[in-house]
Order: C-alpha cells, then sequence, then structure tokens
C-alpha cells in the first residue's frame, strides 16, 4: 500500500509542481512586491523595503474603503441574481423543443464576446441620447441617465448580471442534463408536484454542480474588470471603482507598484476567504 | 496554358516589378535617393518592430511602409494597441529592463515620465549624424510649440513629433445663425452661449466635451485653468497651487460648462461627445483638434455642412490652449537605434508630409500649416487650428508647459481627474475637490522629487 501511495503521489506531482509555479509563485511574488515602494519604469532595483506600510495607506484611503465596498455588494448581487436567472434558464430549456440549439447557442453568446466589447455594446445602449433603452422609454416620459451618478453602479450591475447569467445557464444546464430520470419517475409516481420534485429532489442533486458555479461566479466578479473599464472607467466619480479597477488605477495607470500589489494582494485575500468560508458551507456536496 | 506562354507571363511579371521600383526611384529627388541606398546597403534585411497605438498617424504610416521597406529593405513589424495601454507596455518593459520594441510611439502627457526614468535616446545622437538625417528631414520645420511641449523635456528633444493636437471649439453655424448669437471671444460669453442653448432652445444641449473620471475629465479641465490661475503647481518654484481661489473657479467655470450638456457627459469620452455633436443634439463643442475632422465627415456626421470652428475662448488671465499629441522615439532599450531612426526619419520627414496628409495623418508641419493645398479643404477650420496654435504659444511664452512636468503627470491627472469629476456629479464641491487635490499633491511632491 505504502508503494501505491507513493506512486499515486509522483502521478499527481507534476500537477502539483505546475500549479505551484504558474499559480503561487505570481501571489508570493506580488505579496513580496507589496512589502515595497516601487514605481513602474525605474530599473527593479530601484524598490525600497517599506514594510505593512502600503497596507496602512490603503486601509486609511476612502477609495480603497469605498472600492472594497462596491465590490462585496456587486459580487453578492450578481451572484445571487445570476444564479435565479440562469438556473430558471436552464430549467426552461431543460425539455425538447423545437430551435433547442439554437436557443443554446444563443445563451452563449455573452461568454464569446470579450468583455472590452460587451463593454462598448452595453455603454451605446445606455446612452442617454441615442441609446435603444432611452428610445423605447422616452414616448412614456421615462428616459433616464443609465451612467449618470444615481444609476452607473445599477447598470454596471445589469450588464454584469446579463454576462453572469450566460454561465450559470449553461452549468445549470449541464447539471440537470446529468440527474439521473428514474429518482423523477418514482417522484411523480408517488404523486409530487413540479414544484415539490424541484424543491426535494432537483434542488439538493443540483447542489454540488450550484455551488461550483456560485463558487466560481464570485471569484470571476471581483476580479470583474473589463466591462467596467469601457463602460463608466470606475465613475462617474467614483461610483463604480471596484477593486480590479482601483488595482488597475495605482498599479499600472499611476504606476505605483507596490500600493497597486497591496491592494491586488486585499483582493486575493478577500477571494480566498469568501470561497473558503463557501466551501465550508457547502460541506459533503464538496 | 503553354510552357512557352506561361514563361513569357513570368518575364512580363519581372520586367513589370523593375519597371514599378524603377519609377518610386525615378520618382525621388537625388539626396533623398542617396539616403536610401545608404540605408539600405547598412541596414538592409534587418527587421524592426514599431510601438504604436489605434490612431489616424498610424493608419498614415502603414499605408507609407511598403515603400520604406522597398526602399531601404528595414522590414516593419507592427504592434497596434489601445491608445492608453502603450504606457503601462513601455514602462512594464523599461521596468524589466528590456524591450520588444525598437520605435515606442509616446504621449506627449508623459514624455516627462519616459525622461526621468531614462527610457529614450535624445534625438541630437541622431540629428548630429548628417548622414543618418538628411537636410530633407527639416526637423525645424516641425510646428515649434510641439517639439517643445510634448516631444522635449527642459529643451531637450526626446522624440520627433507626428500628431500634435491642441482643443478647440466647433460650432453649429445654422443655430448660431438662426438665433442670432455672436461667436463667443470670452469664457463668460462661452458659458452664456451655452446656456441659452440649453435653457432656451428645446432639443438641443449647449456644450459636449469629454468628461469622464481620470484624465479624460482633467484634459479638459487644463484647457481652462490657465485661462483663469498659474495651474495646479507652480513650474518655477513647485508651490503647490490646486488649493487657490483661481483654480477653484476654474473648475467651477468647467462643471457649468458641461452641465449645460447631456446628463449623462460624466461617463463623456471624446467618442460620445463627439457623437452628440455629429447627431445634431449639442450646439458647441470642444474637444481635440485632431478629431475635428471626424464633425465635417458626410460619412460620420449629420451636420457636417454647419459647422464652424474658433479658437477657445480667452479668460481673465489671458487666451491659451493645451498641446498635446504623439511623438515617435527610439527606446534606449533596442539594438536597432539607428534603423529604428531611419523608420522615423522616413515617417516624419518633410519630404514625406504631403503624403502623410494624403493618407489621413495629422498635420504637424508649418510648411503644411500653410500649404494652400491643404488648407483649402476647410479653410475656417485651418483658420482656427492656427488661432488655436497661437494660443497654445502664449502659454509657452509664458515660461508654462500644459501638462504638470512631473513624472508622476498620469497620477496628478487621473487625481485630479478623479476629483473634478466627483465634484461635477456633486458628490463633493469644487473646493473639497481642488482642497483634496492639494493634499494629494503635496503628499506625491515628496515622491517625485
Amino acid at each position: 500500500m505504502r508503494g501505491t501511495h507513493r506512486e499515486q503521489r509522483l502521478l499527481v506531482m507534476p500537477a502539483v509542481i505546475a500549479i505551484l509555479i504558474i499559480g503561487v509563485t505570481p501571489i508570493l511574488l506580488q505579496i513580496y512586491i507589496s512589502l515595497h515602494d516601487y514605481y513602474m519604469g525605474f530599473p527593479w532595483q530601484s524598490r525600497r523595503f517599506v514594510g505593512m506600510r502600503n497596507y496602512a495607506d490603503l486601509l486609511r484611503s476612502p477609495s480603497f474603503s469605498n472600492s472594497l465596498y462596491l465590490t462585496v455588494v456587486f459580487t453578492m448581487v450578481v451572484t445571487i441574481a445570476s444564479l435565479i436567472l440562469g438556473l430558471g434558464m436552464a430549467m426552461l430549456i431543460h425539455r425538447d423543443f423545437r430551435f433547442k440549439t439554437v436557443v443554446i447557442t444563443s445563451v452563449l453568446i455573452p461568454q464569446t464576446i470579450s468583455p472590452s466589447i460587451l463593454g462598448l455594446i452595453w455603454k451605446l445602449m445606455y446612452n442617454a441620447e441615442y441609446g435603444i433603452f432611452n428610445y423605447f422609454l422616452k414616448p412614456f416620459g421615462l428616459e433616464q441617465t443609465w451612467l449618470g451618478r444615481d444609476l452607473a453602479f445599477f447598470s454596471t450591475t445589469i450588464a454584469s448580471i446579463w454576462m453572469a447569467t450566460s454561465f450559470m445557464t449553461l452549468v445549470c444546464l449541464a447539471g440537470l442534463q446529468n440527474l439521473p430520470e428514474d429518482v423523477f419517475e418514482a417522484a411523480r409516481i408517488d404523486g409530487a408536484t413540479q414544484v415539490q420534485a424541484f424543491r426535494y429532489i432537483t434542488l439538493p442533486l443540483l447542489k454540488p454542480v450550484i455551488g461550483m458555479a456560485v463558487l466560481l461566479q464570485q471569484v470571476a466578479c471581483l476580479h470583474i474588470f473589463g466591462i467596467i473599464y469601457i463602460l463608466t472607467g470606475g465613475g462617474p466619480g467614483e461610483r463604480t471603482n471596484l477593486l480590479a479597477m482601483e488595482v488597475y488605477r495605482q498599479g499600472l495607470n499611476a504606476g505605483f507598484v507596490g500600493y497597486g500589489a497591496a491592494v491586488a494582494t486585499v483582493l486575493a485575500l478577500l477571494a480566498f476567504i469568501i470561497s473558503l468560508v463557501f466551501i465550508k458551507m457547502m460541506g459533503d456536496a464538496f | 496554358m503553354t510552357r512557352v506562354r506561361l514563361t513569357w507571363l513570368i518575364v512580363l511579371a519581372v520586367v513589370l516589378s523593375f519597371a514599378s521600383m524603377t519609377a518610386i526611384a525615378a520618382d525621388l529627388p537625388e539626396d533623398v535617393q542617396k539616403w536610401c541606398d545608404m540605408i539600405k546597403e547598412r541596414y538592409g534585411g534587418t527587421t524592426i518592430t514599431v510601438s504604436m497605438g489605434t490612431h489616424p498617424s498610424t493608419d498614415a504610416f502603414r499605408k507609407m511602409v511598403d515603400e520604406f521597406t522597398e526602399l531601404t529593405g528595414i522590414n516593419v513589424k507592427w504592434d497596434i494597441i489601445s491608445e492608453p495601454q502603450l504606457r503601462p507596455l513601455h514602462m512594464t518593459q523599461a521596468s524589466a529592463g528590456t524591450t520588444s520594441f525598437d520605435v515606442w510611439m509616446v504621449d506627449g502627457f508623459y514624455i516627462s515620465e519616459y525622461v526621468a526614468k531614462d527610457t529614450l535616446v535624445p534625438i541630437s545622437e541622431f540629428t548630429a549624424n548628417t548622414e543618418l538625417t538628411p537636410d530633407w528631414f527639416n526637423y525645424q520645420d516641425i510646428i515649434p510649440a510641439y517639439r517643445q511641449a510634448i516631444a522635449s523635456v527642459n529643451g531637450v528633444p526626446y522624440a520627433v513629433p507626428t500628431a500634435g493636437e491642441s482643443r478647440f471649439i466647433a460650432y453649429r453655424k445654422d443655430l448660431f445663425e438662426q438665433y442670432n448669437i455672436e461667436l463667443p471671444q470670452t469664457t463668460d460669453e462661452l458659458l452664456e452661449v451655452a446656456r441659452f442653448f440649453a435653457e432656451e432652445v428645446p432639443g438641443i444641449y449647449g456644450f459636449a466635451t469629454r468628461a469622464q473620471r481620470g484624465i479624460f475629465f482633467a484634459s479638459g479641465w487644463l484647457h481652462v485653468l490657465y485661462q483663469f490661475s498659474e495651474g495646479w503647481i507652480d513650474q518655477q518654484t513647485g508651490e503647490i497651487l490646486a488649493d487657490m481661489p483661481e483654480v477653484i473657479e476654474s473648475l467651477k467655470y468647467w462643471n457649468e460648462l458641461i452641465r449645460t450638456g447631456p446628463p449623462d457627459a460624466a461617463s463623456y469620452t471624446h467618442e460620445e461627445c463627439s457623437s452628440a455633436f455629429m447627431s445634431g443634439d449639442v450646439a458647441i463643442w470642444f474637444d481635440a483638434t485632431a478629431i475635428a475632422t471626424w464633425l465635417i465627415d458626410p460619412e460620420k456626421s449629420s451636420v457636417y455642412d454647419q459647422v464652424g470652428f474658433i479658437a477657445p475662448p480667452e479668460g481673465p488671465l489671458g487666451r491659451y490652449a493645451g498641446l498635446a499629441g504623439w511623438s515617435l522615439a527610439v527606446p534606449k532599450l533596442t539594438n536597432q537605434k539607428e534603423a529604428a531612426w531611419a523608420f522615423i526619419v522616413w515617417m516624419t520627414s518633410e519630404f514625406n508630409g504631403p503624403k502623410y496628409v494624403r493618407n489621413g495623418g495629422v498635420l504637424v508641419r508649418d510648411s503644411l500649416l500653410n500649404d494652400p493645398e491643404i488648407t483649402a479643404t476647410h479653410p475656417d477650420m485651418y483658420r482656427a487650428l492656427g488661432d488655436t496654435f497661437a494660443a497654445a504659444k502664449n502659454l509657452t511664452d509664458k515660461g508654462l508647459v500644459w501638462i504638470p512636468p512631473t513624472w508622476m503627470a498620469n497620477r496628478v491627472l487621473d487625481l485630479a481627474g478623479t476629483l473634478g469629476n466627483q465634484a461635477l456629479i456633486g458628490d463633493i464641491t469644487e473646493e473639497e475637490a481642488c482642497q483634496r487635490l492639494a493634499e494629494e499633491l503635496r503628499r506625491m511632491q515628496a515622491i517625485w522629487n
């Protein structure tokens, strides 16, 4: 048996090494940089160790605390909304009907388009003067300033829910298609209604799949950047300045690489903690 | 096809190729041909990689590159990305002590940063060599304000301007005539006219410009800043001036102007503000001279034949304009400096200036600004352009550079643009915005000094 265990370890070792090199090393380097004052463009040797000063600065920064708050709210809203919509759409598609292939392909579209292109498309639609939303709302006097101060965060969230729902639909549909039919057959024979079947059979059986989808979507939300960069640039003001935007602003735009790395490390830590808590909550499902 | 016929076709193709090559050569003046031959002998077979942004100047150079390769034997690879990504890309490579490019397209906003980080070769190293830099390149013909403002630091040139721009005003001639409005010459008049259209004319907004937070907003604010004040930073003493009453007044003025425009102007880049004007919704547009041709393009603009142009307005301290734009530079880290310089010489020379402009390039030379063939295409626009450059010269004559001359310019602009945008949407007052800007600038000054 010991020989077998050694063989097992040897067989997984290449994957472990790859993950360590590709996944863990950049994070360690990021943490290292976050402990330094370093400005992009200057020689690497110019970095200066400052300990936790970058972290102290970001904790004092109103911009950072605003970004943290927005990111948490955004992640919760987009994840929950896309899960409900995605599961609903998957339930609707999970049957035989004409043009089913076309519908499934349409659901795929947001996944195939780059987030920056999606941002451009939504920006055009949200335009207060010639956007399509206001085109239909204007005759009723209901036109809005979708990317103005009051609605920018809402509009960004809606666009992101649209993107995320596609992912959730596909994952839930794949899960539904793998559920055993005989359990539902038995429930039908026992007189269970569709709602009861959904609540007591579908949901529990789908728990691992939903759990994984929610976990992945949460992480995706925490790191969202492309669509926001194009849609609002993090504005107006700081209304949509989520953490990933703040990393870009500080680290790449301003060139404050040390401070930007500190923000990125906090973001990574947030993703780790949320994932850990969620996995614990899911218990045996994982 | 018979073998004989095929043979004759091949011979004909070869003859025609030689004919076309000699045709190119036959059109060249003797000194140009001599330079091309010298470059070919020394650097023929080299491949250089050019890092540029999506821009009309890039499109124009790409149309000219086949001829350059034919004549010099230097092959050109292009790496074209969106403009805002160029600086981070170049700086990331510089941090690593390397570059994969031989020519960099450099934004005038950041030339101080590029130089402070010792990433560019001063062009004097090339211009001093009369073999490499022939007379027909004529650096002195490039508009002096561009040379100084966007391609030099402390009087030392580090790049060659390829697409200079300022900002000026476009207005709807038909609306101004209909409502009998005189062209605004001062800041007060401009605001009054913008308010008139916004408040009195149904379906028309007063003023459109880029105002999205960050550099978009800041670059617009900079265009009225010097009309009211000496800027955010005293460029002689380094004293931070951002919380002075004059600076606050300039921000209040700028935000009042923007508020006469579309309600979502706080998220506008140059694309949205130009689209608003081109769709006929706005009476006055204030944005880059480099994209003014969009407004008079029948394929883009629904008001193309109703557009007039004037220079920026005069404020309490005078009439000033900013100068921004793009240049081509040779990074210190390349191993092919001379071949890179040959590319820059060919593309930006006075000799090829008309070809560059005909291919859609942006005018940067005095000789072209006064070329009747070019200015005849839209005399009103070129007259306003000349007036705008004169306003820009007022600023340089005062010893001021439009963009704060610090290697942290990008951070300064991002900060000013974010705080200004917050004041625009009412999250904070203009006073708070300027006070916070001043506090942050004082903190940053300890670093950049």
